[in-house]
């Protein structure tokens, strides 16, 4: 049922119906937010949200003509929320650095990288190898780009333990792509 | 890092799509982006001014205008041939549509006992809200909100229900009496909901045709401000002072998979452990663990606060001031185990405190309890990985035995580290007595060696353990055999066999150890290579009963 209302949705859109854009955000603003949301964390205002999640739909507008019917338009207006609200942070110069770069073979072109998709397929393997906890830190620091001290308060855990756990999914993520390699 | 990222993106897609909804004024962000578009928004929708909103007409769109005439021209169309078919009142009758809505919180109250707000709503509208058919041809939804210099929460927990029940007061003025709003104590807290708070409500009362996708189109909104007093959930839902907590642990077992020690703890207090308000608002939990052989070799662990309180926050009443701890699951560092030498049965101590924040301004009421565990650590397999926990023979040793079969006697008499003087023949062809023993369900089974009287080549051994102690005999048999079956798996007896062990019961033993004559009940199982087991429990004509466990070659 939900993926026929957004397939009536992607129709809608692409036809240019502003009516489809206004079911959009309707169905699919408080998930936009809740994407901004956690990305931004306490540092958005409520009208930065606004701003950021209208960004989202205006590029969802501008975008329709190149999605297929079939996408995941949830998955897509999530991916796009996400990199805003990264663009918003870089933007105010608030982008937490990252502890270090994690991947073997830095000169590689990221074009012919992500080609290969088994190593997509490897990343994916080796973070799901991680234990629960590892995981959840992990894709907290890299994916949701939490800083270590959010990530300790969050977790009620100690700075030093988050750093560990984080230094060992690197030393694990690299072992098997160097493998992969 | 990008391309970290498109990795992380493309192969983690349920991160991004279990995100939680957000709280957002979807109607600030349709503005912005119509706005940013340069397009006309397809529907504008009224303003509050002041309590009441003032009455915005209602404007039909175009399209659905000409939807509504081709519906009703093909209704006609069908009404003409199938009115004959119909019941009178085979489909409902449209409800008027309306124009405008406004709305006011004509009185609010706060239920202690439902922990709810409970509001009385008044509502000018040219919608017939007290209609019978209202309830199904008008969706009506409201939302409670507050706002905060910087974000805008919803209140979940309104009673939507109770908007279906609507009272004419008077010329187009209805009444909607006792919707409850149920406050979340946990999240008042957390949120610090308390005293006079200014909350906002938002009706909105859709009508018209439903759509393909089951909602309607048209729709009215009210918005109106209110004021309420809450109380706080803090004196409200304090437990009762505690004043003992005694803890042990009741299961300690070590998952190899994960690395993990999991704990299953066992309360007596007179905390409310199973209160789960009362766990999120005013307990904390704290815990160590130590490992080591005793006391004064404790290795420190460290403290996991955190790494698992979730599981110390979950305990279920099993009776009068007693509780059950879901799993407490603490992960033990790969190379610690190894670094520190523990393994096999280890035993360990948790230390746990918990403490009640009954009265924040005080000093917390503390418990500071320890409970000791033995835990079966991996690394002992020189001792246990070649035998079951029974003593049933398994791994390396069942494979000796088996290079065993068909060796001529001395030299496996020899190859078994026995010496020839040890071995001595019993009264029985080719049986011979070892002097050991092993230790099988806690009791000591004397050794024996099978050989071929023929050829003087060794085939099988026996373990045997015979007494006076019939009882005793049988229920160390009843465990041999559940032992065996967990290991070796399920019988390979004849299915047909009249003494089957598994099929003996007490009655009948006992009646057969009266009549004091022989009597016999086995299983077997094929185990390993080639080896045979056979299991047999035996009443002897001397007041004696034995059980013999025989490994041999199979046939």
């Amino acid at each position: 049922m939900k993926k026929e209302i957004d397939r009536k949705l992607l129709t809608t859109l692409k036809a240019q119906d502003p009516r489809a854009l206004e079911s959009a955000i309707d169905r699919y603003s408080p998930y936009v937010a809740g994407v901004l949301r956690k990305v931004l964390g306490t540092l958005g205002t409520r009208e930065d949200l606004e701003e950021l999640a209208s960004d989202v739909f205006v590029a969802l507008w501008r975008g329709a003509e190149t999605l297929r019917e079939d996408s995941d338009l949830k998955l897509w207006l999530g991916v796009v929320a996400r990199n805003r609200a990264l663009k918003h942070l870089r933007g105010l110069r608030l982008e937490l650095p990252l502890d270090e770069d994690i991947l073997p073979g830095g000169e590689e072109s990221p074009g012919r990288f992500w080609e290969r998709r088994e190593e997509a397929q490897a990343v994916r393997d080796a973070v799901l190898q991680l234990d629960a906890q590892d995981q959840e830190i992990f894709l907290r620091h890299y994916f949701w780009r939490h800083g270590v001290r959010q990530i300790a308060l969050e977790l009620d855990m100690k700075e030093s333990t988050v750093k560990s756990r984080l230094k060992r999914g690197r030393d694990k993520l690299r072992t098997i792509l160097k493998k992969e390699d | 890092m990008r391309d970290l990222d498109r990795l992380l993106t493309n192969t983690f897609p349920e991160e991004l799509k279990k995100v939680p909804p957000a709280l957002v004024d979807k109607k600030a962000v349709a503005a912005k982006t119509f706005e940013k578009l340069g397009l006309e928004q397809p529907a504008k929708h009224p303003r509050p001014q002041g309590e009441w909103v003032s009455p915005t007409p209602y404007r039909r769109r175009p399209w659905a205008v000409l939807a509504a005439c081709l519906m009703l021209a093909v209704l006609a169309g069908v009404g003409i041939t199938l009115r004959p078919m119909l019941t009178p009142n085979a489909h409902q009758e449209p409800l008027p549509a309306g124009t405008y809505l406004e709305c006011a919180v004509a009185k609010v109250s706060f239920d202690q006992e439902q922990w709810a707000v409970v509001l009385d709503l008044e509502a000018k509208t040219d919608l017939d809200l007290d209609h019978p058919d209202a309830p199904t041809g008008y969706d009506l939804t409201a939302y409670v909100s507050r706002t905060t210099s910087s974000t805008r929460s919803s209140l979940a927990g309104l009673n939507q229900e109770a908007l279906t029940h609507w009272t004419e007061t008077g010329e187009d003025t209805y009444r909607c009496e006792n919707i409850t709003l149920e406050i979340d104590p946990v999240f008042q807290a957390q949120n610090q909901l308390m005293g006079e708070q200014d909350l906002n409500l938002e009706l909105f009362a859709y009508f018209g045709e439903k759509n393909a996708i089951g909602t309607r189109e048209n729709y009215l909104m009210a918005e109106t401000p209110f004021t309420v007093d809450l109380p706080s959930p803090l004196d409200a839902f304090a437990p009762s002072t505690a004043t003992y907590f005694d803890l042990s642990v009741s299961d300690a077992t070590f998952d190899q998979p994960n690395g993990t020690i999991v704990l299953t703890l066992e309360a007596k207090t007179d905390m409310e452990l199973d209160n789960e308000t009362a766990q999120l608002l005013f307990y904390s939990w704290f815990y160590s663990l130590y490992l080591g052989k005793d006391s004064t070799q404790d290795v420190d662990l460290g403290d996991y606060a955190g790494a698992d309180l979730d599981s110390l926050t979950q305990w279920t009443q099993t009776g009068e001031e007693t509780y059950r701890s879901a799993p407490v699951t603490i992960p033990i560092p790969s190379d610690f185990l190894e670094q520190s030498g523990l393994k096999g049965t280890t035993s360990g101590s948790l230390h746990l405190t918990v403490s009640i924040w009954t009265k924040v301004e005080i000093d917390p009421v503390q418990f500071f309890s320890t409970a000791d565990f033995t835990v079966e650590l991996p690394g002992a397999e020189e001792n246990h990985g070649n035998q079951t926990a029974a003593g049933l023979l398994k791994g390396d040793d069942l494979a000796t035995y088996e290079k065993s079969y068909g060796q001529p006697w001395d030299t496996a008499v020899q190859e078994l580290g026995l010496s020839e003087n040890q071995v001595t023949p019993c009264p029985e062809a080719g049986l011979w007595e070892t002097g050991e023993q092993r230790s099988i369900a806690d009791q000591e089974f004397e050794w024996f060696l099978l050989s071929d009287v023929t050829t003087d080549e060794l085939y099988g051994y026996w373990y045997r353990y015979q007494g006076t102690e019939e009882t005793q005999i049988l229920q160390t048999a009843d465990r041999i055999l559940s032992e065996a079956q967990e290991s070796y798996g399920e019988p390979t007896t004849y299915p047909g066999s009249l003494n089957r062990l598994s099929a003996l019961d007490e009655d009948t033993w006992n009646h057969a150890v009266e009549k004091g004559q022989i009597q016999d009940w086995y299983e077997e199982w094929s185990i390993g290579e080639n080896t045979r087991c056979t299991l047999t429990l035996t009443v002897m004509d001397n007041d004696t009963a034995c059980v013999l466990i025989e490994y041999r070659l199979a046939s």
